[in-house]
């Protein structure tokens, strides 16, 4: 298993789904997402048990194991996970999320691991309305705006309000000026509505060390449309991404559209993502293996978008988490952007050399007898 | 959509059906209003691709634009990147054309259509990431400058000046050849020892630097500047070299010629790279103005300063145009007929006499083989008849041929020396000398028996030169060479003579004693003009070309094995006669020469030797060691060449005597024995005299041999004018010498009968070898009847 770094970006083997944590430094660790699965925890299951994990490395606090920041990009089951016991376990400084949780509390579909953490963002909430200043453990950033519901987060202070454009680099309540760094892209005011997955926050993260910058683009479940917009708004510099978690578990949505039920390539998309890729960079798809085909109507991960994202980067930066398990895929700012903990890339031989020989053909003959001839009763 | 476009669309279908992705269609753009051809976007899988640093970076997957033309697969489709990642790398152009195949002709197979080319690509891909798309040992994929319409051609002939780890200052010099057209074809350094030298005439300003420009040149007069001073350049002295040089050549552009270790054999030392940059008329003329800068005049120091100013503005201004460069150094190419025997011809100086249908051939392929100097001669015009089959056109009917030939051949090869003579040959080089012109071969092709004769006399005295001598048979599809190697013994006649003699004994060449000595002698004469014009042979251009050709190559290739005798090659067409095509070298056997007086020399064939051998060792086993043989000597004499062959010798008539004092030759079968030599020889086998042995004294002729000699030139019915005198001395011994005189039979009876001859004492290698010879058995001996001393 590669070493946890000291300061970098761990992607955990959790399936199709998303643990990502964020190691500023040994005091100040920040979990996006979490995808902790029961079955995990069986020495005989390859997944990552991320709590259990997580607590390994976390530093204690009066006692318990201290999460400074811990954020939800949307409440899908696959990204909220756990967070139940994650609550229990571990004390969370500051908690992230977006608006649309606290409009969505009602409704029925989130599981109870969602539910637990709209009732955590309420508690934290009504806590600050009674005490304008609040500790660790009370603490929320909210990250973009939604007018259903502004006035429920209204006493929240300014400085914990992030909207798509601006940049925080305070993680619970430390500022971390010329360490820590994120530049909010999303959700977009107007997206607040819309099926939840749309509403995902998404991050660019830039966690800078003494040989360099680690820039990593988290862009939660996010489809093409919104990517699009963000991409066309964000300035350069707050784009450029030396890791990027493939969209949506490696969704094709992120650069394919439906149109008469077929899947239309939006190069624009995947020019975009191209033209703000560091040289080096790498694509990390936090999903189960890739299938050798896409079939219709497929959950994610998807060939397709594998295949595009293996176009943008170099031989071998394309990781799946599923791939490396049980280990993780780590990162550390380096020299030239992103330094792989370990080489972590499984080799793998071009199919393209045997797709040419079998479409060509052999000239050997049949490898076994074959009837002919007009079949009688 | 053409069929072809259909197939190949296809094909990358089943490709990417094969295997799932190993290669994705991603788009496909059918041919379109103003767009024949089909744009397919794929994407390939090169995951574990092997990279190492010197190669280019291949991602997991690689995008791809296929443009696949109308006539696929006749014509190959065109791979382009989406992206100008690789710009700068060998073998991409534009920045994102991928040049797959040096050559489409011989390397893109249309029956595997996409599949080869897919194969092809990912070859490509694998050897781009280890940068070995030039691997140790294959010529130097050369950088990229492109060309700009209107620029002169540029042809550097000169391999280029060493290039230390300094840039190297100086000029080439570009010969203009013709319109737009200049050869480099010197290199003179700006400094000597520091001190700078004088522009010389038709100067281009030249730089050649140790090391490497980008793989495409910049497209800017101020980055190209910038990336020479980059590279060691010194700023000063760059526009020194320029503004001089601008300075000899005012208002004329400039051409800057630039070189980059970019060339030659990947692993192996890099060669200069040459690109020619054109400098405008106007950018030289400033470029000279500005020189007034230094001036103490303020007038002129204004003037410069402004010129300076505009030359500045230009550098950042103007775009690089660089002139087509065609590179003919020896140093980065290979010649096509490297390989070839006509390589021999390379930098030799070659006279060809006679430019017909031979001639003006041959000239030709000399001259491409890359002679230094040509000479011409022929006493001949261009008439319309000879357009059929020699070497000339329409235009030069009415000229002489050797000076239009002259001409084809500066335009075949504008640095080849080339003189074109007009007149005989025996009234220029071989009656004024050298004969040969201090050429390396001459080449006769006259056709001319006459010039044979002379050339043969010509060679005794001056044997530096070789020379080849070319004949048609009488219709062109036969043909016959002779090639006498410098030093070496005989001409082209003693080479006929032995070809001639081959032909005539061996049954397989006597295609060719028919075609060339026909008995008798061919009476049709072919004379293609009315009037008085001369006899020829008849053929066509083919014909002429292939046997021509063939014997060239022949000739070529036993000079550049070295060949020190006489070498005589026959070919004919298939369907000159009823027995095929061949291609034959005759042998021609070494002889034993003795100088005579009156200019005339001696050569005794080997074959004369053998026999005279053979009758020494059989007469000794029969009749004892000193007893003397003797016997008739069969040959040929010709004056004007001054050669007298003996080409075979025979042992005595069965009626002859033989004791130590005498050798009595008799006359028995003698009629016949002549009679059949000149039926064998047609000409050439007639009876020229007799031998005989000295055992035990020396080749001097005796008294009794004077006598003897007297009776064979008067006492027959139809005697001959001149009689050969052999005598070969202590023949009892293993190292026995021959003597050799000439007796004519007008001179008898006088009082001036002169003994003339020589000697020369046999080498052992000429005879020792015979002495393990295999004696046959006669039959009938000589009795020993002896009644008069010798």
């Amino acid at each position: 298993m590669p070493d946890i770094p000291e300061r970098g970006v761990v992607f955990w083997p959790v399936g199709c789904g998303d643990s990502t944590t964020l190691i500023v430094d040994d005091e100040i660790v920040v979990q996006v997402d979490l995808h902790h699965c029961v079955e995990a925890e069986s020495e005989e299951d390859d997944h990552a048990a991320v709590i259990d994990r997580l607590i390994e490395i976390l530093p204690e606090r009066d006692g318990k194991p201290y999460l400074a920041g811990f954020g939800a990009t949307h409440l899908d089951a696959d990204h909220i996970r756990g967070f139940k016991r994650l609550l229990d376990e571990v004390t969370i400084g500051d908690l992230w999320f977006t608006p649309r949780i606290l409009w969505e509390q009602d409704q029925d579909e989130l599981i109870d691991d969602a539910k637990a953490f709209v009732e955590e963002a309420e508690r934290r909430i009504e806590k600050i309305k009674k005490n304008s200043e609040v500790d660790s453990g009370d603490r929320v950033r909210i990250i973009g705006f939604m007018d259903a519901v502004k006035d429920a987060y209204e006493d929240v202070p300014e400085e914990s309000v992030t909207v798509p454009g601006n940049a925080f680099r305070a993680i619970d309540g430390v500022d971390l000026e010329g360490v820590f760094r994120a530049f909010v892209h999303a959700p977009f005011k107007d997206d607040g509505e819309n099926d939840r997955n749309d509403t995902s926050f998404a991050l660019q993260v830039t966690l800078s060390g003494e040989d360099g910058d680690l820039r990593v683009l988290l862009l939660g479940d996010l489809a093409y449309p919104t990517l699009k917009n963000i991409f066309d708004r964000s300035d350069d510099v707050n784009l450029e991404w030396d890791v990027m978690l493939a969209v949506h578990h490696c969704s094709k949505r992120a650069m394919y559209e439906k149109e008469n039920d077929a899947d239309v390539l939006r190069r624009d998309i995947l020019d975009a993502f191209e033209a703000a890729c560091a040289t080096g960079a790498y694509v990390v798809g936090s999903a189960t293996e890739i299938p050798s085909a896409d079939t219709p109507g497929a959950n994610p991960p998807h060939r397709k978008a594998a295949q595009r994202y293996e176009e943008i980067v170099d031989d071998g930066h394309f990781l799946v988490t599923e791939d490396q398990a049980p280990d993780v895929i780590a990162f550390t700012p380096g020299v030239d952007g992103a330094r792989l903990r370990e080489a972590a890339s499984v080799p793998e031989s071009s199919l393209l050399g045997a797709a040419i020989a079998s479409a060509r053909g052999a000239t050997k003959p049949a490898g076994k007898r074959v009837g002919f001839g007009a079949a009688r009763a | 959509m053409t069929e072809g476009q259909q197939l190949a669309l296809r094909q990358l279908r089943s490709v990417q059906a094969a295997q799932p992705g190993g290669l994705e269609i991603l788009s496909v753009s059918e041919p379109g209003e103003g767009r024949e051809y089909l744009h397919v976007e794929i994407s390939l899988d090169c995951a574990g691709v092997d990279h190492r640093p010197a190669g280019i970076r291949i991602r997991g997957r690689e995008r791809l634009l296929l443009f696949v033309p109308p006539r696929f697969p006749l014509r190959k489709p065109s791979v382009y990147t989406p992206h100008k990642r690789w710009r700068g790398t060998p073998h991409v152009q534009w920045g994102d054309y991928v040049c797959l195949y040096a050559s489409a002709a011989t390397e893109w197979h249309p029956a595997d259509g996409m599949f080869g080319l897919l194969d092809r690509l990912w070859e490509w891909l694998q050897a781009a990431a280890i940068g070995q798309l030039d691997p140790d040992g294959v010529p130097l994929h050369p950088p990229v400058a492109y060309y700009t319409p209107g620029t002169p051609l540029v042809i550097p002939r000169a391999d280029t000046p060493k290039v230390n780890d300094q840039p190297w200052l100086g000029w080439a010099t570009a010969m203009p050849i013709r319109e737009r057209r200049l050869d480099l074809t010197a290199w003179r350094p700006m400094r000597v020892d520091g001190s700078l030298q004088d522009t010389p005439q038709h100067a281009a300003p030249a730089i050649l630097l140790p090391s490497r420009l980008d793989w495409e040149y910049p497209d800017r007069a101020l980055g190209l500047i910038l990336a020479l001073i980059d590279r060691g350049v010194d700023w000063g002295d760059f526009w020194s070299l320029l503004e001089f040089t601008a300075l000899e050549r005012p208002d004329e552009p400039l051409l800057l010629v630039i070189g980059t270790a970019m060339r030659g054999l990947a692993g192996g030392e890099p060669r200069q790279h040459l690109t020619a940059w054109r400098i405008s008329a106007d950018a030289t003329s400033d470029l000279w103005r500005s020189l007034g800068r230094h001036s103490q005049r303020p007038e002129l120091l204004e003037m410069g300063e402004q010129a300076r100013e505009r030359v500045m503005t230009w550098a950042k201004e103007a775009p690089t145009e660089w002139c087509s460069v065609r590179e003919a150094r020896s140093e980065v190419t290979v010649r096509r007929d490297r390989d070839s025997p006509m390589s021999w011809f390379r930098e030799r100086t070659v006279a060809i006499w006679g430019c017909g249908a031979i001639g003006s051939l041959v000239a030709e392929w000399v001259t491409r083989a890359g002679a230094a100097r040509v000479i011409l001669r022929d006493n001949a015009g261009v008439t319309p008849g000879v357009l059929v089959r020699q070497n000339y056109i329409d235009a030069d009917l009415g000229y002489r041929k050797a000076e239009r030939l002259a001409q084809r051949l500066k335009d075949i090869a504008p640095h080849v020396q080339v003189e074109g003579h007009y007149g005989d040959v025996l009234d220029g080089p071989l009656d004024a000398g050298p004969w040969h012109e201090h050429a390396d071969l001459v080449i006769d092709a006259t056709a001319s028996v006459t010039v044979g004769t002379a050339l043969e006399r010509a060679r005794i005295e001056d044997r530096t030169c070789s020379i080849a001598s070319l004949l048609f048979g009488h219709t062109a599809e036969h043909g016959l060479a002779v090639l006498c190697p410098a030093d070496t013994g005989g001409g082209p006649v003693d080479g006929l003579r032995a070809a001639k003699l081959e032909c005539l004994s061996e049954r397989g060449l006597r295609r060719f004693a028919d075609e060339f000595w026909p008995e008798p002698p061919r009476s049709e004469i072919f004379q293609p003009e009315p009037g008085c014009s001369d006899p020829t042979f008849s053929g066509a251009a083919t014909e002429t070309a292939a046997v021509a050709a063939m014997l060239m190559r022949d000739i070529a290739r036993d000079l550049q094995n070295g060949e020190r005798e006489i070498t005589v090659h026959v070919t004919a067409l298939d369907g000159a006669d009823d027995q095929g095509a061949l291609q034959r070298r005759v042998r021609a056997r070494p002889s034993w020469d003795i100088d005579l007086p009156q200019g005339l020399q001696l050569r005794v064939s080997e074959r004369a030797l053998h026999a005279m051998r053979q009758e020494v060792i059989s007469s000794a086993q029969v009749c004892g060691a000193d007893s003397e043989t003797g016997g008739l000597l069969f040959g040929e004499r010709d004056d004007a060449a001054g050669v007298l062959w003996v080409d075979e010798a025979t042992g005595p008539p069965s009626d002859s005597e033989h004791s130590p004092q005498l050798f009595l030759c008799g006359t028995r079968g003698v009629t016949r024995t002549v009679a059949d030599r000149r039926r064998r020889g047609r000409g050439s086998l007639e009876l020229v005299g007799t031998w005989h042995t000295h055992p035990v004294s020396s080749a001097r002729p005796s008294a009794r041999d004077l006598f003897g000699m007297a009776e064979i030139l008067e006492a027959t019915a139809s005697p001959l004018a001149q009689a050969l005198l052999m005598i070969v001395g202590h023949s009892a011994g293993t190292r026995p010498s021959i003597g050799a005189y000439m007796f004519e039979r007008a001179e008898l009876g006088t009082d001036n009968v002169r003994i003339s001859g020589g000697q020369r004492r046999l080498a052992r290698s000429v005879w020792q070898p015979l002495a393990t010879a295999k004696v046959g058995t006669r039959r009938a001996r000589p009795s020993r009847r002896a009644s008069r001393s010798s």
